[in-house]
């Protein structure tokens, strides 16, 4: 039998934060709401009925906790997220969100400081479903 | 600190003895005082309005309790008492007068509640522990209703042997009086039996002369025979834990002593045993860090039965029993104390070297341990309400004082007598929705209740959940507010609550998202009308954007676990740095804290353990002791505020892990780097120069491109200074130049992080430029350090801290001191870069 070489050493547990989940998919569609929806930017409250829902789903879920998390699309990043089922979240930005066609997407961590994409950027791309309304 | 050995020193043993301690406080009806501190086999005098009213009473022995002087009238208001001790022919000066007052003048809601301590009582247990008592009260327990001991003119900590013993399943419970006003009952304490089979007691440590051993490991209310090389000394009743006996002679090297402890017959426990120690063995006593003006010195471990002798530059200064040895003047700055303890001719073979500190804190009182009334608790139910598209039910559990502890109790008559009560509102964080998160403050709650508070910790369980933005934190913020506007309710017309309620002082406690939601709160539309929320305590926060604005009109309170593995960007940083308070804020970073360990629901650590994490129940002794500092100093008054500002300790409580920061609103600010006007003038709009370094300004945030580096995470401009190759100087100039004495100079400071945790700790010194050009330094080891940040590994930041540097530390202060500038110098071999904010003048 073969002995490992031992030379490697242990893997450092605290190298970094344990990871979010990864991502499998993500679609968005515009929808129009019959009561308007509240948003925040930069701190103020706004209400709109016309909503983008980007639903993601996850290899896992994310733990219930003060963070949570939050969806990149290109550049921008979406916080405002409910779990639809398992490994299945919903996110959600005002219509006038510029949400590139076919912009990458990644996860992070929202609820503490600035979001950081922490899923690999390029492997996944935005698709849109049908525009739909509620 | 160090130990030295005994023999390499030449001390000058004179014959001055320290005057003994006068517990305090005292007050009118008292029967008895206690005195503390003299030497072992002491005779100490009384003196009462300048009239000797008590001679050559024999104390004994000064610990554990010390010696309780029975009075022969009780003391009335105005009373002035001292005390002396005679020892080995010679006689001590008269201990500091203390000035019996009414105790209503401190305790305008009577006598505190007694406690049984230790607890629990056991069945067939001869002798109870009654603690929380003030000094000469009486005190009595009922088991059963039915009077089982009393004692009059208790210790603050009082023993009773209780006649019959305990029975089973006895309802036990301890009352006091004072001045003819009584405490409420003490809470019921429910006999149990004891685990068989009863453990053998132990012994600390006892060497050749003591006449005094301390029996450890003993069982509530136990009788115990202890024995000397096999001769019975006699039985004892104790009330628990250790108990010192005091001895007819001397022991020996050698000698062999022993013990065994019962409850009810059969009982018997196996015998526990120790041999003397000799005195060659005789280690040297342990004693608190020395703050420079202290004028005494306390000991944190000696030998049982031990004097303790205190020399300064080798000369004797102090002599006593401990653990308080008052010393013939204040320690300066430069005196070298070395401290031994004595047991009859056997001397310790070493001692400990101390000197003083600038700063160096000492423990004071328990700000959490105020226990003056019984806990009513009530589940409450508003209602629902509609917040954010959602029906919400408005309810939580409220905790209150109350006629007696218990579901629904009546409300203390005595205290709404008073005026209404002030309320603390809690709110907790994300979780499982079907967890009771909001039970988890409990702790927190009962603790506020005991002293007087309506405590109240909101359900906000409908809003946990896998759900995030920041419409859940206005949400929780709104429910925060019903729950506010429904208490306004039932203080109009409720039954427990009806006119108690005091709207004009409220604070708010939130962890988490709560603590976010805490925030944002006073500023909401949802905020009911004549509510004056004066206090903010966020505990953890997160920052999902809710807000960008500061917190402004409330004094604040942030807690920031280091070890969070949550919110790991300690995002209270930056609502410390907005905030604008009317008087103060104040920062805790708390190493080896989590995030989840301060609610008992939340029953994982959330960084894995990955990261050195205290107990919970050292979290929770965090936010108790300085959670109930701040409350209390804000809304009740309390002078408390030392505990954040840092100018004394509370105990129990892991304080050298607790790093403040604390910033009043109206003090001198020389510099906060806010104005915009370069690293080249201060805020006072004067010249600054640098030498020998490199300083600049940067933004000390996550958010912008002019950062120092990564590692900041508050919201704040503040300046890094770079070391050179030689120490370099920072000067900041003061026109017109201020006058400092009996002022202090704070600034916030960090070690920056920069890639790998620095080895050892660096740090520089502050020095004030007098107006003639002379200049005087203070290394910031002198007043607390600098600390090492906190490795976290992934996300290790640069956190501010503040330090404090008394004029006091720089040189005599019976100079008059004018500064014309105030400088920093980078002066260590191992200088690394600093990060400096908010430098100001206080006082």
């Amino acid at each position: 039998m073969a002995t490992q070489d031992g030379g490697s050493g242990p893997e450092n547990p605290r190298a970094k934060r344990p990871a979010v989940p990864g991502i499998r998919s993500a679609v968005a569609r515009r929808v129009r709401y019959p009561k308007p929806r509240r948003f925040f930017t930069a701190g103020q409250e706004h209400a709109e009925v016309d909503v983008l829902e980007v639903d993601v789903e996850t290899d896992a879920d994310f733990p219930i906790a003060g963070t949570g998390p939050a969806l990149f699309v290109g550049d921008v990043v979406l916080v405002d997220s409910e779990r639809l089922g398992e490994r299945r979240y919903r996110f959600f930005a005002p219509a006038s969100t510029p949400l590139a066609k076919d912009a990458s997407v990644a996860l992070g961590r929202a609820g503490s400081g600035i979001p950081k994409p922490e899923t690999p950027k390029d492997v996944l791309r935005l698709e849109w479903s049908e525009d739909g309304s509620k | 600190m160090r130990d030295v050995p005994t023999g390499s020193l030449k001390l000058e043993d004179t014959a001055f003895l320290s005057p003994p301690l006068v517990g305090a406080p005292l007050y009118q009806g008292a029967k008895a005082l206690v005195v503390h501190g003299f030497n072992p086999g002491a005779t100490l005098d009384l003196e009462r309005n300048g009239v000797i009213v008590l001679t050559g009473v024999p104390g004994g022995f000064p610990q554990p309790v010390g010696a309780l002087l029975h009075l022969s009238a009780p003391l009335v208001s105005g009373d002035v008492v001292r005390a002396r001790q005679h020892a080995h022919g010679a006689t001590s000066g008269w201990s500091p007068s203390v000035t019996a007052r009414k105790h209503t003048q401190d305790l305008p809601d009577g006598p505190p509640r007694p406690r049984v301590d230790p607890a629990p009582v056991h069945r067939c247990g001869s002798r109870t522990g009654v603690a929380n008592l003030l000094t000469g009260s009486e005190v009595w327990l009922t088991a059963n209703a039915t009077e089982v001991a009393r004692v009059q003119g208790a210790a603050p900590q009082q023993g009773l042997d209780v006649t019959p013993d305990h029975g089973p399943r006895q309802q036990v419970r301890a009352w006091a009086i004072l001045d003819g006003d009584p405490s409420p009952p003490s809470s019921v304490y429910t006999t149990v039996a004891a685990p068989l089979p009863l453990p053998g007691p132990g012994f600390y440590l006892a060497f050749e002369g003591t006449r005094q051993v301390q029996v450890t490991n003993l069982v509530n209310g136990a009788r115990f025979e202890l024995s000397r090389n096999g001769a019975s000394l006699g039985t004892w009743r104790t009330w628990g834990d250790s108990h010192r006996v005091d001895l007819p002679a001397p022991l020996a090297a050698g000698d062999l002593l022993s013990a065994v402890q019962w409850l009810c017959p059969g009982t018997q426990s196996e015998p526990g045993g120790l041999q003397v120690w000799s005195c060659g063995e005789l280690f040297a006593p342990q004693a608190e860090p020395l703050q420079c003006g202290d004028t005494s010195i306390t000991l944190t471990m000696m030998a049982t039965g031990a004097t303790v002798k205190v020399y300064r530059n080798l000369v004797k200064a102090g002599e006593g029993g401990g653990p308080v040895v008052l010393l013939d003047a204040p320690v300066e700055h430069g005196d070298v104390v070395h401290v031994v303890q004595t047991l009859g001719a056997c001397v310790s073979h070493s001692a400990q070297q101390l000197t003083c500190l600038c700063v160096a804190p000492h423990v004071t009182s328990d700000p959490s341990g105020l226990d003056l009334f019984p806990v009513g608790q009530a589940d409450y139910d508003g209602g629902t309400t509609s917040i954010g598209g959602q029906t919400l039910h408005v309810r939580g559990t409220v905790c209150y004082p109350a006629q007696d502890d218990g579901a629904n109790a009546p409300f203390n008559k005595r205290r709404s007598k008073r005026g209404p009560v002030p309320l603390v509102f809690m709110a907790h964080g994300n979780h499982a929705p079907t967890d009771p998160s909001h039970l988890g403050y409990d702790y927190f709650q009962q603790a506020l209740a005991r002293m007087g508070f309506v405590a109240v910790s909101v359900d906000c369980n409908e809003l946990n959940g896998w759900t995030g933005g920041p419409g859940n934190i206005t949400d929780r913020a709104d429910l925060i507010n019903a729950s506010i506007a429904h208490f306004q309710t039932l203080n109009a017309s409720g039954q427990v609550f009806a006119g108690v309620l005091d709207f004009d002082k409220i604070g708010l406690m939130g962890h988490s998202r709560g603590g976010e939601a805490v925030v944002i709160a006073p500023s909401r539309l949802s905020r009911p009308r004549a509510v004056n929320i004066r206090c903010v305590l966020s505990l953890a926060p997160t920052d999902w954007g809710a807000t960008q604005g500061a917190l402004e009109g409330c004094e604040f309170l942030t807690l920031l676990p280091a070890a969070d593995g949550d919110v790991f960007e300690n995002d209270g940083a930056k609502y410390y740095d907005r905030c604008r308070p009317p008087t103060f804020k104040s920062q805790l970073y708390v190493h080896n804290a989590c995030h989840n360990f301060f609610n008992r629901r939340w029953l994982e650590n959330d960084n894995g353990g990955n990261l050195p994490t205290m107990t919970r129940s050292a979290h929770e002794r965090v936010l108790l002791t300085y959670g109930c500092a701040f409350f209390r100093s804000v809304l009740a008054g309390h002078d408390t505020l030392g505990f954040l500002v840092g100018t004394e300790l509370p105990p129990a409580t892991l304080t050298w892990l607790v790093h403040l920061s604390f910033k009043w609103s109206a003090a001198l600010t020389v510099d906060d780097h806010e104005q915009g006007n370069t690293i080249g003038k201060n805020s006072l709009g004067q010249p600054t120069t640098q030498s020998g370094l490199v300083a600049g300004e940067y933004r000390f945030n996550q958010a912008t491109a002019t950062q120092y580096n990564d590692s900041f995470y508050g919201d704040s401009i503040g300046m890094v200074a770079v070391p050179g190759a030689a120490p370099g100087t920072f000067r900041s100039q003061l026109d017109p130049p201020v006058t400092l004495s009996g002022k202090e100079l704070w600034i916030r400071v960090a070690d920056v992080f920069i890639e790998d945790m620095p080895p050892a700790e660096t740090g520089f010194q502050l020095g004030i430029e007098l107006t003639d050009g002379t200049l005087e330094w203070v290394d910031s080891d002198a007043v607390g350090g600098v600390p090492l940040p906190f490795d976290t590994v992934f996300l290790t930041k640069s956190m501010l801290s503040t330090l404090r540097f008394p004029i006091r530390c720089f040189g005599s202060s019976k100079i008059l001191r004018v500064a014309r500038a105030i400088q920093l110098r980078l002066n260590r071999k191992n200088a690394r870069p600093l990060a400096f904010d908010d430098l100001q003048i206080i006082g």
